[in-house]
């Protein structure tokens, strides 16, 4: 019997059986859609304590530089912040005004407004994709799917369209694909607003309307609940139709915190 | 076992996390960036493909679009593991 002297050359590892075992999984989640939600659940629920923590350390060291900074900067920026406060105080004049009526008016409609469910903003674009955010409430605190979610008293940026127990995520009106009913300019023309990305919507209406640019996009119904401003107006000679482009008041890429309006009962 | 095979899982444990990490706080892109570079240093990176079921299972937009498919990353950083493991094995690229 003869042996060979020459040692036994190992197999090339070529990961296909770990190949195949991850496309038994993509195939798993893709025919049983419950079982991609239960993941989906189970590592919201690990993550959202690791988005917590990463908050408070960025919070943490953005105090801890505020402190380093120069006297001076500080002393500009103080008084830039002062003029800005008061051009804010005569832009607000008669805002209350406006707010009193808006109550007196939901009442006469019978329409409560409940209150909203305070949230922080865990994840945000461009961390996330397709312009959704991701806010550290869930179920447990009442949030259901469409949930209207909004900024101060008047700003929405968007929709809730996913639950877990402890966190939720929101569709803003901007994402790419999304289509939204608005009330446009001063007329409340009514027109539907399709999202582009990055916080930008667009709206094609006919050439014949009067929008300037910096007009206020009011989501339709009784809300009063501005989305967006125009930004630009691009009109063709060729096109009957002109092109409103609309931006959300708030950056999204720096949201820290949302108010989750439930549902009226 | 050996002090080098040792260093060699000490270096993936350090790239996981670090991947892991940018999944949870960084930018998509570098996210992207990360996995491609840990798919050519690594033989069999297959934690590409867990970061992407992670980025779906996190961020994923099922219902927003791509007709109700779930996975999109997952098929996508997938896609990627398959053809770095090709190019390696094509190679003589052998870093870790």
């Amino acid at each position: 019997m003869a042996f060979s002297l020459q040692p036994k050359r190992k197999p090339k590892k070529t990961g296909k059986g770990l190949f195949l075992f991850a496309l038994m999984i993509m195939a798993v989640f893709t025919i049983f859609p419950g079982s991609f939600v239960s993941f989906s659940t189970a590592t919201n629920a690990v993550a959202v304590p690791f988005w917590n923590a990463g908050n408070s350390v960025r919070g943490s060291f953005s105090s801890f530089f505020t402190v380093l900074r120069f006297k001076n900067s500080l002393i500009v920026e103080n008084q830039k912040l002062k003029e800005e406060v008061a051009r804010l105080k005569r832009d607000l004049e008669g805002y209350d005004v406006l707010a009193q009526q808006n109550i007196e008016y939901s009442e006469m409609l019978l329409q409560k407004k409940e209150d909203g469910i305070f949230a922080g903003v865990v994840a945000r674009p461009n961390v996330t994709e397709y312009d959704t955010i991701l806010i550290d409430i869930g179920t447990e605190a009442g949030v259901k799917k469409g949930n209207l979610v909004q900024i101060d008293d008047n700003v929405a940026i968007g929709t809730v369209y996913e639950t877990y127990p402890y966190s939720s995520k929101v569709r803003l009106f901007s994402s790419p694909g999304r289509t939204t009913d608005i009330f446009l300019g001063p007329k409340n023309i009514a027109v539907s607003a399709n999202g582009e990305g990055g916080g930008a919507l667009l709206s094609e209406v006919p050439k014949e309307l009067d929008i300037k640019e910096g007009d206020a996009a009011v989501l339709s119904g009784s809300s009063g609940l501005i989305i967006a401003y125009v930004n630009s107006i691009e009109k063709n000679e060729n096109d009957s139709f002109q092109k409103i482009r609309m931006t959300s008041p708030v950056s999204i890429f720096e949201m820290k915190f949302v108010q989750v309006i439930p549902a009226p009962k | 076992m050996r002090a080098s095979n040792l260093n060699k899982i000490l270096a993936r444990i350090s790239c996981d996390t670090v991947l892991f990490a940018s999944v949870l706080f960084a930018p998509w892109w570098l996210t992207l960036l990360l996995t491609l570079t840990f798919l050519m240093l690594f033989q069999n990176f297959f934690e590409a493909f867990i970061a992407g079921l992670i980025i779906d299972a996190l961020y994923g937009a099922s219902s927003l679009n791509l007709y109700g498919f779930h996975l999109f990353y997952s098929a996508i950083f997938f896609t990627m593991w398959v053809l770095a493991t090709i190019a390696r094995s094509k190679m003589r690229l052998s870093i870790l």
